[in-house]
């Protein structure tokens, strides 16, 4: 499984070096402004629907990729595992970024660093979900619904996230429990086990497949 | 020589297709070529073999352990070259070494340079770069590289010119010196088979006809050419195979040193895979209805 690991952070960190490296200039105004909450978040939850898509639909371009996949010493679980690890990587590195930019405009602003976690832990949940939903459909429709599905979820979240902060969304009574530390974890947690029951959804969609 | 594959009543239906129940053993230390038409069951006994495809039937044991089950145990010593270049194009082959090397146990940086080196692959440069030739040399490359007991070839010499295919023969011959290692090898080149093949099986719309050590084929069978007069003279039973064309007949015979000898003034020439194959394929066959 290491090795298709690699070979996913490879492509990946192929096709999206610009992109990436774009993800971290964009953290530095957006700490200045006071908006990395929804500048960082935003841009970050865009790029993890795109990676995200993107690493199901990389082995769809290279056509035959899956022949060399079935005849490998890898399970169909661990095949459809290492695309939730990349994914998670990639969402953990973009996490990490994401909170310590979040610390710094905290900090910047006078406000307790530990306010920087509650809206971290909502994107990082928001980008879980995402996940979850995004591997089984892309299994089970391909790209061709899967990602002008996700498109709209995208937009549909960042409208969400633009409502939150300028349209005082986040101070309605549907909103603000989601912003207060204990639902923020617990939010977290809840979208762990809807990861692993989309990893098992995923892998029976990819024994079905084809055989 | 331990079997190193054995197919018990393998079988697969599709809606337009059903691979018949196959029985086979592969011993070790040997190149087995799978030879038929297009459709005719190769790619499916392949992938059978493989675990990639669910079996309707049957048993497959490779390395004396059920495949059910063992796929992926099985497959660390097992290697597939397919039709196609299966690598991602954007990859090079230093990016492959370092990929393989964490699916494969028994991966070899080592010998996978040394392969690219004797291939002449460039190790930094990007697979869509490569020419085809290039690109099934990689496969093969990468496909032998962690030392596979059982080497699984689909069709991986078509379409390349001969002086490649040659070197991609030479390579095969290399891998098996080692008896440990066996290969089984479908094309539709039988002029490759007649050059590697210990053991040729011959699969027809499902069918597995027969299999043969190639030196048998070659010789033994016969393919007789007389007029159509002549034949109605000779016995059907001498003949496995024979087919009519507007000039003449073309009979096949496992025996051509007894059908020499019983018919002497006819012409026999030795049988070429294409021949057999042609023969079996589009003649009437002895114990078969015309398809």
């Amino acid at each position: 499984m290491i090795g298709l690991l690699r070979k996913d952070l490879l492509l990946i960190a192929k096709r999206y070096k610009t992109s990436l490296l774009f993800l971290l200039i964009a953290a530095l105004p957006a700490i200045r402004r006071e908006r990395v909450d929804l500048i960082f978040g935003a841009y970050l939850f865009a790029s993890m629907l795109v990676i995200q898509s993107d690493l199901i639909t990389v082995d769809d371009d290279a056509k035959s990729w899956r022949k060399m996949e079935e005849s490998l010493p890898v399970s169909a679980y661990q095949i459809v595992l290492e695309k939730y690890v990349a994914a998670l990587l990639f969402l953990l590195v973009g996490g990490a970024i994401f909170l310590l930019c979040s610390v710094v405009e905290k900090m910047n602003v006078g406000k307790s660093w530990w306010l920087a976690f509650p809206s971290v832990a909502v994107v990082l949940a928001a980008c879980c979900v995402s996940l979850s939903l995004q591997i089984p459909v892309l299994y089970r429709f391909g790209k061709r619904v899967g990602i002008p599905v996700f498109l709209l979820l995208g937009a549909a979240a960042c409208v969400v996230i633009v409502g939150i902060r300028w349209w005082g969304w986040g101070d309605s009574n549907f909103f603000s429990p989601i912003f207060s530390a204990p639902i923020s974890y617990l939010l977290i947690v809840g979208t762990v086990g809807l990861t692993v029951l989309s990893w098992l959804l995923s892998t029976h969609i990819y024994r079905r497949k084809e055989r | 020589m331990d079997t190193i594959l054995r197919l018990e009543g393998v079988t697969r239906r599709f809606d337009t297709f059903t691979l018949q129940p196959l029985n086979r053993a592969l011993p070790g230390g040997v190149i087995m070529g799978l030879i038929g038409e297009n459709g005719a069951g190769k790619t499916t006994t392949l992938r059978l073999i493989l675990g990639a495809l669910r079996r309707d039937g049957g048993t497959v044991t490779v390395f004396g352990k059920p495949l059910d089950g063992n796929e992926a145990n099985i497959r660390q010593d097992v290697g597939a070259v397919f039709d196609e270049c299966c690598f991602h194009e954007s990859m090079t082959p230093k990016n492959l070494d370092t990929i393989f090397r964490g699916i494969y146990r028994n991966w070899n940086s080592a010998a996978f340079l040394k392969y690219c080196t004797m291939l002449q692959l460039p190790m930094k440069k990007k697979i869509k770069e490569f020419s085809r030739g290039m690109k099934m040399k990689l496969s093969i490359a990468a496909a032998i590289s962690h030392s596979p007991k059982l080497l699984l070839m689909d069709e991986a010499t078509s379409g390349l010119d001969p002086v490649v295919r040659d070197d991609v023969l030479e390579l095969l011959q290399e891998f098996v010196s080692d008896e440990a290692h066996s290969v089984l090898f479908s094309s539709h080149i039988t002029e490759d088979l007649e050059k590697i093949a210990d053991y040729v099986a011959y699969l027809h719309k499902g069918k597995l006809q027969f299999v043969r050590s190639k030196d048998t084929l070659l010789y033994e069978y016969g393919v007789v050419k007389c007029g159509k007069s002549e034949f109605t003279k000779m016995d059907t039973s001498d003949f496995v195979a024979w087919r009519e064309n507007a000039f003449e007949v073309q009979a096949l015979t496992e025996n051509r040193e007894a059908v020499r000898r019983k018919y002497p003034g006819c012409v026999i020439d030795q049988a070429g895979l294409e021949d057999i194959m042609l023969l079996y394929a589009k003649g009437n066959v002895k114990g078969r209805e015309r398809s």
